[in-house]
């Protein structure tokens, strides 16, 4: 653990939206730009932050993303990298969005690339249609309407049905 | 375009609104991604491959606004901006004698194999998506940020249309304003990045001089605005040094930093035009470099990398110079080597020996790689690092009595594909 966070162990209270409350270490905090700039400005340490937007199970992953990040060193990225990608590896769609609003909301720029780009490589190679299934979208085109957005976008539908 | 009609596209989003979607605390329940917020949306489909995202346009009316949208295309293109972009050499072989070139003959080379899309490695690639009475023999005459500008070969030069190989969307221009015998074609796209990435080009018809017996002091240009829709021929250039008889170009103009260059004929300089500038005024000679051997045989001027350049092959010595400076016309050595130094690794092209090396022309720079120049041997082009000094052969022209028509030019696919102009063409001819 680095040694610059002995003389600076503030700890600080986020509450989630269903009413739990989080003890993190200031520098863990600091992973996101949003507590950051409370910190910085009026809000002290001392009250409970709201996270009203985000569960207790969100919550937990976003800051076991943090402490691991605000630990290592910048040195051992290959560490992260696959600390990274086993954290997101076997977790369901639900959760992933809800890192993704999170990670937008809390502003964590890192966790918001990852968990992004995993929700793409969800979708990557799959047929519009089970895009579908898979994010619950509802079709609101008329059949001759998608016809005619691929009959655009043909060049994209090589090797699909 | 039909889809257009019935499709809202998106205007611009700030990309500061924070209405993050309301959440509810039972993770249980299935991902909506209807509540994704837009720019949320945007984050996740930037990170798609091109094909898949253009797939994904068909998932929903707001997906197909979100993707289709100029700030899409934007946020694409700068996410992407730290991959090579994907690029190929185009070019058409010809088997008859009278130079015709059917359409399925013409063909494509995949230079870098990142992500390729199978109209990138079709060797029968054609532009047969063209409709009739286009997909009749087609040549392609320039290339520019992704779009192709092609010509009807009947007529020479009669008829052009630009089209996106990619996407297969094309516009026909109105017929040119001269009929010229010979004529050669600059072509420029500018994607409108602040209107989506919508194309505003310009071709530029240069008419060879055919007069014999004449000094040439002048030049009428003639120019299609994909703006206007229009051609003009108002843009006459004039230059002190009169240039004589029916002198050609030694090969295609060239575009580089906006500008259209190209060289006569024993003529030691480029001359640098600005078609996006008032006629007459931005008009530039660039005398070639000092050391370059003016009566080499084999030459090239082309771009590379945003920089114009001229190569030169002259009794057994390879060249490579770069303009450095605009305005100055300063040019730097970036190669120079002698054919002994050339390294013969490829079994493919093992029956060349050096001494077959006066039988080879330069064909074009690679645009993205400084260090690679594309050559053509009899029966194969051939990729030239001129670092390594080694050769390879990337096509080989199976039928050797084919031979490859002297229009050669690398395709550069921006990442997002540019769009045509939408609703406004009233000038142009769409499908």
């Amino acid at each position: 653990m680095a040694s610059s966070i002995e003389n600076n162990n503030e700890k600080l209270t986020l509450k989630s939206s269903d009413g739990e409350e989080f003890l993190v270490e200031k520098h863990v905090a600091l992973q996101s730009t949003l507590l950051q700039n409370m910190l910085d400005s009026d809000c002290s340490s001392a009250d409970v932050i709201p996270l009203p937007k985000i569960d207790a199970r969100t919550l937990a992953l976003v800051l076991g993303y943090c402490k691991k990040h605000a630990d290592a060193s910048s040195s051992k990225q290959g560490e992260l990298n696959s600390f990274d990608s086993e954290f997101l590896k076997d977790m369901d769609m639900g959760a992933l969005f809800n890192l993704v609003l999170a990670a937008n909301f809390m502003e964590i720029k890192g966790l918001l690339d990852i968990a992004a780009q995993k929700i793409a490589d969800t979708i990557k190679d799959k047929p519009h249609q089970e895009v579908r299934e898979i994010f619950h979208v509802e079709n609101d085109y008329t059949p001759e309407e998608e016809a005619a957005v691929r009959e655009e976008n043909r060049w994209a539908f090589e090797g699909f049905p | 375009m039909a889809a257009s009609g019935f499709l809202r596209r998106a205007h611009e989003s700030s990309g500061s609104e924070r209405n993050t979607a309301d959440m509810a605390a039972d993770t249980i329940s299935p991902p909506q991604f209807d509540t994704l917020p837009e720019e949320l949306l945007i984050e996740v489909l930037q990170r798609l491959p091109l094909e898949d995202a253009g797939r994904c346009e068909c998932v929903c009316k707001r997906w197909f606004n979100s993707i289709s949208s100029p700030y899409f295309g934007r946020c694409y293109n700068r996410h992407r901006s730290s991959f090579p972009p994907r690029f190929a050499l185009f070019f058409q072989r010809t088997s008859t004698a009278n130079g015709a070139v059917p359409v399925n003959q013409s063909g494509v080379h995949l230079a870098n194999d990142e992500e390729a899309h199978t109209i990138f490695n079709s060797p029968g690639f054609s532009f047969s998506f063209l409709p009739p009475p286009f997909s009749e023999p087609v040549r392609l005459v320039a290339s520019s940020n992704g779009l192709v500008l092609c010509s009807t070969f009947k007529y020479f030069h009669k008829l052009y249309y630009v089209c996106n190989p990619l996407t297969m969307h094309w516009v026909a221009l109105p017929p040119p304003p001269t009929r010229h015998n010979r004529v050669r074609v600059g072509f420029i796209c500018n994607p409108d990045f602040d209107n989506g990435m919508t194309s505003l080009f310009k071709v530029v018809r240069i008419p060879e001089f055919e007069n014999e017996s004449q000094l040439h002091t002048s030049l009428k240009l003639e120019i299609f605005s994909s703006k206007t829709g229009e051609w003009t021929d108002d843009s006459v250039i004039s230059w002190h040094k009169p240039v004589f008889g029916s002198t050609p170009l030694c090969n295609d103009p060239v575009v580089c930093n906006g500008m259209l260059h190209w060289r006569y004929v024993n003529q030691n300089q480029i001359f640098a035009f600005d078609p996006y500038k008032q006629a007459n005024r931005e008009f530039r000679t660039i005398d070639l470099p000092k050391e370059s051997c003016k009566e080499a045989f084999v030459h090239l001027v082309g771009e590379s990398r945003g920089r114009l350049r001229y190569a030169e092959f002259h009794q057994g010595t390879f060249g490579v110079w770069e303009l450095e400076d605009q305005s100055s016309g300063q040019w730097c050595s970036v190669h120079k080597f002698h054919q002994s130094e050339i390294v013969w690794e490829d079994p493919k092209i093992a029956i060349f020996t050096t001494q077959c090396f006066h039988l080879m022309h330069i064909l074009a720079f690679h645009p993205l790689e400084g260090d690679f120049v594309f050559l053509v041997l009899p029966g194969h082009i051939i990729e030239c690092n001129m670092r390594s000094r080694s050769l390879k052969s990337l096509y080989s022209l199976t039928n050797r009595t084919a031979e490859l028509h002297h229009r050669i030019f690398p395709y550069v696919l921006p990442w997002w594909p540019v769009q045509f102009l939408k609703d406004d063409g009233n000038s142009l001819i769409r499908q």
